[in-house]
């Protein structure tokens, strides 16, 4: 049965539920339009060549007259050997040096305003162009800026290309830098650690593509229409996003899901058809309690690309798209594909909406990603055996964490401009796991219910805002009332350990020729690390008893003396595990009855193994 | 089949009457586990002995725990690699030394059962087992270094196998263990392993054989050997591999079943004994391996050097 309405009734209904407070204006406020842009670009499949032109409208939002636009040309990372990202680049040298591998981006003519032609005036600088402007462009004057350019795709190796018929297609077209508040560029080259950052804005995109080629893309598809020559223009509209992607293949078939008012499309190659339920499963699992966690998806559209963005794997994040290739490992006992989709999803809410600066503090957003990734592989597959659960061997995906921050936890601090990190690997372990550990710390120590407040507000107040380090700090102290800021600063932008150890511990009768009365308990606790962070110590006695105490752990060591009834038995530090930076739990108890059932087990397995080994070794 | 029942059943009776072989093969394998492990236990009781959270390793395995220990132990660890992999070069050659001595002992033994041959090993018991081990250990240690391109050479037909299969029906998912694509891959890696193995047995028995030879003469007599009688040297080969698999197997069952049970003291001591019975039987095993060949070279070579003899024997052996 379909129930018509008077136009009326539907006019009053809009209006009147729109101006409600907290309803989905309010909800949802629009982002600043800062930097919008109109594109029309022609894959060219034969030349491996984008031909594009476009329009930036791009509004002046600091306090200060402009006299240069700063716009990013990233594809020319690709154009030589030498460019600042390859030589940061740890990649095999055929990347460096194979001419399948060069990418560029030829800027052919620039117009200004109402038709005035910069071509020739123009600075590039690699992955940098300088537009000097004739009038300076004053606070909230906007300008029109058109660009007609090709790029020259290389085979995918970092995030942008094609791979036999598939076209991955991301940072791709100049690209407006941020005008600071004051007055300043945040225009930095592309660096092999660093991802993005830009102003939000509203996309027009219309992609030509050969006739059977199928587009996944950022935004919504308002149109398709055939060309006589024999391609086809699919036509996307996004608001309120930083970036447009898209990806294009002949191959790719289709699986859609609608989620709570989102339609969910998943790209997939034919050979991961089996996989596509499971992948749609994931990513409903994931805006479902990202939504219910952090606050609402702001979009309507959601794009899973089946597609490899580089010669190592992995996946990316992009507004409304993410890429994800199923993998091969049995799923039910390595879930990596739920992993990955899980962190890329929770992009969507740091990365897309909260969209913080990448270049400058990346942990903002990858840290979140990260630390959500955990809390949702934790809600969907349990605290135990989460990621891994193999013949009796069970990780977490917070234990790949810890592990990742273990591989160098002292190079560099968090915070930090990207490509300042030592290697990518200690941009990993700090900006990634180091930062989702801290997370988890401040969870643990203030309770869920708080940090689901916290992280909620967080998300509320800083969407579309591009939040920096400070914002976050100081909404911690005002949301929870707890002063994290002594961790904060040793974690967020020192490079010391977190690590307390039970030194000692022991009773001895109060009066030595006496078998009566009681004892004098002793129990000296130390920090071996430089991260000072409240600690709870729990010790127990023969009888039984059970006494807690904390130790703020300012000075290096503590020592807690008292008169007890009974002997000591044992000592813990952060008996509930609730530091999770800790780097050595294994120093963090002490017993008086020594654990060597543990001990034995541990090594007749070990025995065991090696005998084997050996028996091996001598088989040949 | 006979003779390979035969000589599969001879094999046992001849390290059974060799006993003390099994006691050095055992005494070889818990001594040098117990260099590579004892490091490990100071390791482990440093870290876990007085550590409460230790506990969790009775019930199963803990990440958190192991992570750690690896973290604070990075220096320790690197340097123990480093000795392990040192060590275990000098367990292959020790090996390659004993090995001259249970081959030698098992030789003198089924040639005795076979044709009442007077001992080529001087000496009995220890004694001749260490001459042995002594007499032969250049052509074994030779013999091992050829064993390291024909494995090379195997693994080199295995990367044409699966790139034919590659070719043919398409790259499949190597996760996908059940798919007959990973199977057959892991099958033909066995069989190629298996033999290669043999090949190397045979190696030694007629290093054993024909000592004054050159090791390429013995090299192409070995081959030219396990081509003749082809089904018979795979037929015992497989016979011994498909005991040992269900042993194996068998092994396996039980000893989940006792892991399952094994939070304390006296299960982890039953799991233990359980574990030092499997080493026992693979030990014993080996042996079998070895003597069950020479017992069926001795066997052919004995009925070829005198035709019509058995001649039962000889047919069933030539197919007929
Ligand atoms: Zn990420």
């Amino acid at each position: 049965m379909r129930l018509l309405l008077p136009s009326w009734l539907l006019v009053f209904i809009h209006t009147f539920i729109l101006t409600i407070p907290g309803f989905c204006q309010v909800e949802t406020p629009p982002a600043a339009c800062v930097a919008n842009y109109r594109i029309e670009v022609k894959l060219d499949t034969l030349g491996k060549k984008l031909q594009g032109y476009e329009t930036i409208t791009f509004v002046n939002t600091s306090a200060k007259p402009a006299d240069t636009l700063f716009l990013h040309l990233y594809p020319n990372a690709f154009q030589s050997d030498s460019t600042i990202f390859m030589k940061e680049s740890l990649l095999p040298e055929r990347f460096r040096r194979g001419k399948e591998y060069k990418g560029s981006i030829n800027i052919k003519q620039v117009e200004i305003g109402s038709g005035f032609d910069l071509t020739g005036c123009w600075i590039i600088d690699e992955t940098i162009m300088k537009l000097p402007l004739s009038q300076p462009l004053s606070p909230a004057e906007s300008v029109k800026i058109k660009i007609d350019f090709t790029v020259n795709l290389p085979q995918i190796f970092m995030r942008m290309g094609y791979s036999g018929k598939d076209y991955m297609i991301g940072q791709w077209f100049p690209k407006m830098a941020v005008l600071q508040n004051d007055g300043k560029w945040n225009a930095h080259q592309y660096h092999f650690n660093s991802e993005f950052f830009a102003d939000f804005g509203k996309y027009d995109v219309d992609i030509t593509v050969p006739a059977n080629y199928l587009i996944g893309a950022t935004g919504y598809l308002t149109e398709k229409r055939g060309n006589q020559d024999s391609t086809v223009t699919f036509v996307f509209q996004a608001e309120d996003v930083h970036d447009f992607v898209w990806v294009a293949s002949p191959d790719y078939l289709i699986s859609k899901r609608t989620v709570d008012g989102i339609e969910i499309d998943f790209l997939y190659k034919p050979e991961h058809a089996k996989a596509a339920s499971r992948i749609l499963d994931a990513a409903e699992f994931a805006l479902r309690y990202y939504d219910s966690s952090f606050g609402k998806y702001p979009y309507r559209k959601f794009t899973i690309a089946d597609i490899r963005i580089g010669w190592g794997g992995g996946a990316m994040e992009y507004p409304m798209l993410v890429t994800c290739v199923p993998s091969d490992f049995p799923p039910d006992i390595i879930r990596l594909d739920a992993m990955v989709l899980f962190h890329e999803i929770a992009h969507q809410w740091w990365y897309g909406v909260v969209a913080s600066n990448e270049f400058e503090e990346a942990w903002l957003d990858e840290g979140f990603a990260t630390y959500s990734e955990s809390k949702a592989m934790e809600e969907k597959f349990g605290t135990k055996a989460n990621l891994v659960d193999l013949w009796g061997i069970n990780i977490n995906d917070e234990n790949i964490n810890k592990l990742t921050y273990l591989l160098d936890p002292q190079s560099d601090p968090p915070v930090k401009n990207s490509w300042e990190f030592m290697d990518y690997l200690s941009y990993r372990a700090n900006v990634y796991s180091k930062a989702s550990l801290l997370l988890q710390t401040m969870g643990n120590y203030m309770g869920k219910e708080k940090m689901d407040e916290l992280l909620k507000g967080y998300f509320q107040r800083y969407r579309f805002k591009h939040p920096r380090t400070r914002d976050f700090t100081r909404l911690v102290l005002e949301m929870t009332g707890e002063d994290f800021d002594p961790v904060f600063e040793q974690v967020l932008f020192g490079t010391g350990l977190c690590d307390y150890e039970v030194a000692s511990i022991r009773s001895e009768p109060v009066k030595s020729d006496s078998t009566q009365g009681g004892f004098q308990t002793e129990v000296l606790l130390k920090r071996l690390g430089e991260v000072v962070i409240p600690v709870d110590i729990s010790m127990e006695f023969a009888s039984g008893e059970k006494i807690k105490q904390t130790w703020d752990g300012k000075e290096r060591w503590h020592r807690i003396e008292m008169e007890t009834d009974s002997k000591i038995k044992s000592a813990i530090i952060d008996p509930d595990d609730k530091i999770a930076l800790e780097v050595n739990i294994n120093n963090n108890s002490l017993t008086t009855e020594a654990e060597d059932s543990a001990v034995l087990k541990l090594f007749t397995q070990c025995f065991f193994g090696l005998e084997t080994f050996v028996h091996c070794i001598t088989s040949f | 089949m006979k003779h390979i029942l035969v000589s599969f059943m001879e094999g046992i009776k001849n390290v059974w009457a060799t006993k003390y072989l099994i006691g050095i093969m055992l005494i070889f394998k818990l001594v040098t586990s117990l260099i590579l492990g004892v490091p490990l236990y100071l390791m482990f009781s440093t870290s876990f002995a007085a550590n409460i959270k230790a506990s969790n390793f009775l019930t199963g395995f803990n990440p958190s725990l192991v992570i750690d220990f690896v973290y604070y132990w990075r220096r320790t660890l690197s340097i123990y690699v480093f000795m392990f992999i040192l060590t275990s070069i000098l367990i292959i050659i020790a090996y390659i030394f004993l090995s001259g001595g249970f081959w030698g002992v098992l030789r003198d033994q089924a040639k005795r059962r076979v044709k009442d041959t007077p001992t080529v090993t001087s000496g009995s018991g220890t004694e001749g087992f260490f001459a042995a081990c002594g007499k032969y250990f250049g052509g074994m240690f030779k013999i091992g270094l050829l064993m390291i391109p024909l494995y090379l050479f195997a693994f080199l037909i295995w990367l044409i196998f699966i790139a034919i299969l590659g070719m043919v029906v398409g790259e499949g998912s190597l996760w996908v263990l059940t798919s007959w694509r990973t199977i057959s891959k892991i099958l033909i890696a066995l069989i190629l392993y298996f033999c290669c193995n043999m090949l190397g047995d045979y190696l030694r028995i007629f290093m054993l054989e024909k000592e004054d030879d050159h090791i390429w003469v013995v090299i192409r007599k070995a081959f030219r050997f396990v081509w003749t009688n082809l089904s018979s040297t795979l037929c015992l080969y497989y016979l011994l591999s498909i005991i040992l698999v269900g042993v194996i197997l068998f092994y396996g069952g039980m000893y989940k079943l006792v892991s399952g049970i094994s939070p304390t003291g006296i299960f982890i001591f039953i799991a233990f004994l359980l574990q030092q019975l499997f080493v026992v039987f693979h030990s014993f095993y080996r042996l079998i391996f070895y003597s069950s060949q020479m017992s069926l070279y001795v066997r052919i070579s004995d009925r070829d050097d005198h035709p019509g003899e058995d001649l039962d024997f000889k047919m069933e052996m030539r197919g007929e």
